[in-house]
């Protein structure tokens, strides 16, 4: 048990700390000159150090990584807490009919999970087109402009260093309208799929 | 108890998967730290891992005497905290008066959660604190946009609304006014969710840098966060070192490297956050289902 806390405090630590925290994080870890990583590659193959922040091919790796280590911990809870609500006699029922594990998995824990999972998507297709501002934004520099710029930070730098307002409040506007139809849709799917919906 | 073959295969292997989650949390910060602590011979040679090589904490030193950074450190506590408290208050009132039926409560209901789905964006935002408001370089611009939001209100509300209109009604005929109902009846009903609400709204201001970014030009006005943006993450376009570097060449310390000054800005920012949150992290985990998952 009190392993189980430990690892609960621990993993929920990244949710808490600022992108600015983790951006700097992640830069120092790959940094070229100190950063872990290249220490470690260095003293193992003795290559010369990369500068992963500013190559192509590691930018999206990088994005998606910081991503999943930041939210991991809470995303967790949510998951946590919809799966101790299927009721645990479910759970008996299937052993007496000779369920294994696995089929447990299968027939119990995720139809269970599905009406959470479908809210939480709902919550969040409403930001698709707009999300990662921040994440982006703190990460990415001029050399990486091609495989990083996300529409937010692109109108960003379209609207606050070369003035093109109206280009970026009709991209704006364009989001919104295209995120509250995602939600519609994704709102109408889950209707019918798991009865659940938003409105 | 016995445990069967398949139970103690996945013990052995969700508990090693936990300890490397756990430390792939933890030993980012060790490095970190380790590199902010290091002489500079021991950086230059690659050798640092997890543990400082050589100690040599002006790094620290000079942050901690940086008018700067301390400045920006009161400010932080300052403007998180007007935030949270006139922001449940400001959400509270609101979300008490939609409990209420009054005439045009759809309209105003529809266009409160419009306001959810669709903003003018960030150029509209932009001008409208700077041109029509005129609040630009003030720390009004980094508290007034934040006080309002709707998610909450609607939380909050669901919570009024379980209070039975009974209570509320002898209340009435008790002869207590809405002020009286609000602060002896509601109030006391809904302080775990504020308390939940209030948590949440502490920690996304203390961690808002984006505002300070547009809105702000007086150093003196910094938050914490956008503090180490500038040191750590913006490189100066006219010399293409960064601030840290800049520093360091100010302070005369030349043989500390930025490395060190910049590890050494994130351990400190990063160090309030760190030593509340143990405590707090019951509280937020419960006030994360309070407005999810509904039994």
């Amino acid at each position: 048990m009190k392993f189980k806390k430990v690892v609960q405090t621990i993993s929920y630590l990244p949710y808490f700390i600022s992108w600015v925290v983790a951006a700097s994080l992640a830069i120092s870890i790959l940094s070229p000159t100190t950063g872990i990583v290249n220490v470690a590659i260095n003293s193992i193959f003795g290559t010369e150090p990369t500068y992963f922040m500013v190559k192509k091919e590691y930018f999206r790796t990088i994005l998606i990584g910081t991503g999943i280590w930041k939210g991991i911990g809470m995303s967790s809870v949510y998951y946590l807490a919809a799966i101790t609500s299927i009721d645990p006699t479910l759970y008996e029922a299937a052993t007496i009919d000779g369920a294994g594990k696995w089929r447990q998995t299968w027939n119990i824990t995720i139809p269970g999970l599905t009406s959470i999972i479908i809210v939480l998507l709902l919550l969040q297709i409403g930001s698709l087109l707009s999300i990662g501002f921040e994440q982006v934004y703190l990460l990415y520099n001029p050399m990486v402009y091609e495989v990083a710029d996300v529409i937010s930070t692109y109108t960003y730098r379209l609207g606050l260093e070369q003035a093109q307002f109206s280009a970026t409040t009709a991209i704006g506007i364009t989001q919104s309208i295209v995120n509250f139809g995602l939600l519609f849709a994704a709102n109408k799917t889950a209707k019918k799929i798991a009865g659940w919906s938003m409105w | 108890m016995i445990k069967s073959k398949g139970r103690i295969t996945f013990e052995i292997i969700n508990n090693t998967l936990m300890i490397l989650l756990c430390l792939s949390i933890v030993m980012p910060f060790m490095h970190i730290v380790a590199v902010s602590l290091s002489t500079e011979k021991a950086l230059v040679e690659m050798s640092v891992s997890f543990w400082p090589k050589g100690f040599d904490s002006r790094a620290y030193k000079s942050i901690l005497q940086d008018k700067i950074f301390l400045k920006s450190f009161i400010n932080t506590v300052f403007v998180a905290g007007t935030i949270t408290i006139l922001g449940l208050i400001v959400n509270v009132l609101a979300a008490y008066g939609f409990s209420k039926k009054f005439f045009g409560k759809k309209i105003f209901n529809y266009y409160f959660i419009l306001t959810m789905y669709f903003s003018g964006g960030l150029i509209p935002s932009y001008l409208l604190m700077t041109r029509y408001l005129k609040l630009k370089d003030s720390y009004l611009s980094l508290i007034l946009p934040a006080l309002v939001s709707v998610y909450y209100i609607i939380i909050i509300r669901s919570q009024i609304e379980t209070i039975p209109a009974s209570l509320l009604e002898a209340a009435k005929i008790d002869g207590a006014t809405e002020t009286q109902a609000l602060f002896k009846i509601v109030m006391p009903t809904i302080v775990p969710t504020l308390a939940a609400i209030g948590m949440f709204i502490a920690l996304g201001s203390w961690n808002s840098w984006f505002n300070v970014m547009i809105y702000i030009d007086d150093n003196m006005k910094w938050t914490l966060q956008y503090y180490l943006r500038k040191i750590v993450l913006e490189k100066s376009i006219t010399s293409g070192m960064s601030e840290a570097a800049q520093k360091m060449m100010e302070l005369g310390t030349v043989d500390v490297r930025p490395e060190n000054y910049q590890n050494a800005a994130i351990i400190l920012v990063a160090l309030p956050i760190v030593c509340v949150y143990p405590f707090v992290q019951k509280y937020f985990v419960k006030g994360i289902l309070v407005g999810s998952v509904k039994e």
